[in-house]
């Protein structure tokens, strides 16, 4: 049915040029297209592939611990700065602590810190977890 | 299996459903890189990064096309991608003109008779093609695609990708009606 269709729509294509014997050439041709080539794949082609997924992935996951862990410390390394930066303009008898902003402001750090390792350890692990190959 | 069931096994994190996918559609994909790509030991390099990158972008893939389509999609482009960082992308355009003599300069008359039977000088035929024609011949005939999945893969026009398959068959053709003539003469 399929070579019929498309031998109507090759003659419309082909106009006046398409003769009887052009049918039975293109019924030959027809039949010859629809088989396929061999190819030789190999058969670990597939595991290969998966082997690499899991390389893949392991590296992915290293870098980024490794990022997480370098903007926590940098988090951490920026804050102890700008409190000693801020202390310096004070008097030295006080402490960065009795300023008014210090304290809200440290409380802010730290729970921006503690929800980033939060979300990266219980929440995002385990959705990695869930998607990891087995 | 079925492809719903093979996609949500690879995105729970089934290797084995994995497996699976890359079994049933890696004719297709070697298929499409071998009929864009000449030489032997770069098709399965490029069909690996194929099923990498269909790993990766599965969990947006949302059923809007056949999982078949969809994949065969991700092989063309990424192997036109290939073609053109290596500058080996030639979108050679066969002119009506030139049709005629498009086989002479390929084949020569001695090949021409070694070929025993029709199947083997067809396919000899179908190897000198231009790149795009012999992907399209692939798309409708093996794998029975429609036009306008072929389209979705090829990101060409309806109207060239019927253009390329009618001129691909036509050439065959007439090569095949001069190739029955010497047969008779024999």
């Amino acid at each position: 049915m399929k070579t019929h269709k498309d031998i109507q729509e090759q003659k419309a294509f082909d106009k006046a040029e398409f003769s009887p014997d052009d049918e039975q050439l293109y019924d030959m041709l027809f039949k010859e297209l629809s088989r396929e080539d061999e190819l030789v794949i190999r058969p670990d082609f597939a595991p290969d592939i998966a082997a690499r997924l899991i390389k893949k992935r392991r590296r992915d996951q290293f870098r980024e611990n490794f990022l997480f862990g370098g903007a926590i410390v940098m988090v951490i390394i920026v804050t102890i700065g700008g409190l000693q930066f801020a202390q310096s303009f004070l008097e030295a008898e006080k402490t960065i602590l009795d300023n008014r902003f210090a304290l809200p402001l440290i409380t802010m750090v730290g729970l921006i810190t503690i929800f980033q390792v939060v979300d990266k350890v219980y929440i995002r692990n385990r959705k990695f977890r869930r998607l990891k190959l087995k | 299996m079925d492809d719903h069931s093979l996609v949500r096994g690879v995105l729970n994190g089934n290797t084995q459903a994995f497996s699976f996918l890359i079994k049933k559609y890696e004719k297709l994909v070697f298929h499409m890189i071998n009929k864009l790509v000449d030489k032997d030991e770069i098709i399965e390099e490029l069909a690996q990064d194929v099923f990498m990158k269909v790993h990766e972008k599965l969990p947006g893939f949302r059923f809007e096309s056949k999982l078949s389509t969809w994949i065969g999609t991700i092989a063309y482009r990424h192997t036109i991608n290939h073609l053109r960082k290596s500058k080996k992308m030639v979108f050679k355009e066969i002119e009506e003109d030139m049709e005629e003599n498009y086989f002479k300069d390929e084949v020569t008359p001695a090949q021409q008779f070694e070929s025993k039977d029709v199947s083997q000088f067809i396919k000899a035929h179908i190897e000198l093609l231009p790149s795009h024609y012999r992907n399209i011949l692939y798309l409708y005939h093996i794998e029975e695609m429609t036009y306008p999945e072929i389209v979705e893969i090829t990101e060409l026009p309806l109207g060239t990708v019927k253009n390329y398959l009618f001129r691909a068959r036509k050439l065959l053709k007439d090569q095949l009606s001069k190739f029955m003539l010497k047969e008779e003469l024999l």
